[in-house]
């Protein structure tokens, strides 16, 4: 069983594989750029959780 | 070879060398300081006895920040970093060499003075230990600051700076828990499991803490650093598989190696132990193969050829460590004995 911020983490790695598909197909970092800060969020999680 | 060249793999070593004696100082100060516990307890005794075990990690790392610096004087390097490219001019390279060379010097000094209380004054040595560590570390969090000077501390400066010193919390502690775990495997002591693993998601938060400094780092210089070429790609590819792989071994199969040493006598299933090996392997494969490639920025492989590479690195060192664990682990285990 996954906690919140480990599934965070994991859509911001699976968005980073994707968004770099799509940085390569469209041009757009749109995607790359939202698993980014979905990345920042799930690590603050992790931080700040007891 | 591949657009690869001599003055790179100075570079890239210089870069190994001063994030793992950092990594070694930075947990070795933890270890000691935990060692420190009012109740005297045995865990005392196992921290003390696993953060002087990182000196001789710190030792390998000055070793090689060392051979790599006396070659580096004399050549010039440039940088890139992360797939992401960002070129410091010659005159940044050699301005950060004139102020980082004397403390470099006087560094090796101090690991010399560490090295003859280590040796000759062990009591000394271990009393100290925390206030050694804390110096070693704030000596190479300076030197590992300044790939590059531009002169003020502008948005490319505070990218040079995060995008260096991550590699002390990313790839330096990756190999200070692989490291940690191997002495683990090698003395066959469950008090030491018992005391290790939980440490295990505290170091954790400090590796994912260090690639989110290298984002934000990259986010300053952003429209300067971009360049869309195979490595950019296949370096994205790896840092995304970094995470998912991350995510996994941190998560569920650290939470299921603490239960099996807590539940003394239980141990972990082979498929979840099997998990667990293989998790370890992409994660150290993963760190090496973003900070090597890194410091190459003239590689003339496609990307088909770059994940040819990686996977190749992956399935070697998961084959290494299936070797290791029938061999050497046991030599490791009779002298740490």
């Amino acid at each position: 069983m996954l906690k919140l911020n480990e599934a965070l983490l994991l859509v911001a790695g699976i968005s980073l594989v994707f968004g770099v598909a799509l940085v390569y197909l469209t041009g757009s970092f749109s995607v790359w750029i939202f698993a980014k800060i979905l990345y920042g969020v799930g690590v603050s999680v992790f931080i700040f959780e007891k | 070879m591949f657009g690869m060249e001599f003055l790179e793999f100075v570079s890239f070593a210089k870069q190994l060398g001063l994030a793992l004696a950092g990594a070694a100082a930075f947990w070795g100060l933890v270890l000691s300081i935990k060692s420190h516990h009012p109740a005297k307890g045995p865990e005392c005794i196992i921290f003390d006895w696993l953060a002087t075990r990182l000196f001789f990690l710190l030792l390998a790392g000055f070793g090689i920040a060392l051979c790599a610096w006396i070659l580096f004087l004399f050549l010039m390097p440039v940088y890139a970093h992360e797939g992401i490219i960002l070129v410091p001019s010659q005159q940044e390279v050699i301005r950060a060499l004139e102020i980082t060379s004397p403390v470099f010097a006087v560094w090796a000094v101090f690991v010399l003075i560490s090295l003859w209380l280590n040796r000759f004054k062990p009591v000394l040595f271990g009393e100290w230990l925390s206030g050694i560590y804390v110096a070693h570390f704030i000596f190479l969090l300076f030197l590992i600051s300044l790939p590059a000077w531009s002169g003020n501390l502008n948005a490319h400066q505070w990218f040079y700076i995060g995008h260096s010193v991550h590699s002390i919390f990313t790839f330096g502690s990756v190999i200070v828990l692989d490291f940690l775990v191997l002495i683990s495997m090698a003395v066959r002591s469950p008090a030491i499991k018992e005391h290790l693993y939980p440490m295990f998601p505290l170091i954790s938060k400090f590796i994912w803490v260090g690639l989110g400094i290298d984002f934000l780092s990259v986010a300053l210089v952003f429209d300067d650093a971009i360049q869309m070429t195979p490595k950019f790609f296949f370096m994205q590819t790896v840092v995304g598989i970094l995470i998912i792989n991350g995510t996994i071994l941190s998560g569920p199969i650290t939470r299921k190696m603490i239960q099996a040493v807590r539940n003394k006598g239980s141990e972990m299933s082979k498929n979840w132990m099997r998990a667990a090996d293989l998790c370890g392997v992409i994660s150290v494969s993963s760190w090496f193969t973003i900070t090597f490639t890194d410091f190459f920025h003239h590689l003339t492989f496609q990307y088909w050829q770059f994940l040819l590479a990686y996977v190749s690195l992956i399935a070697t060192l998961y084959a290494g460590h299936k070797i290791m664990q029938l061999f050497p682990i046991a030599l490791i285990g009779r002298h740490a004995e």
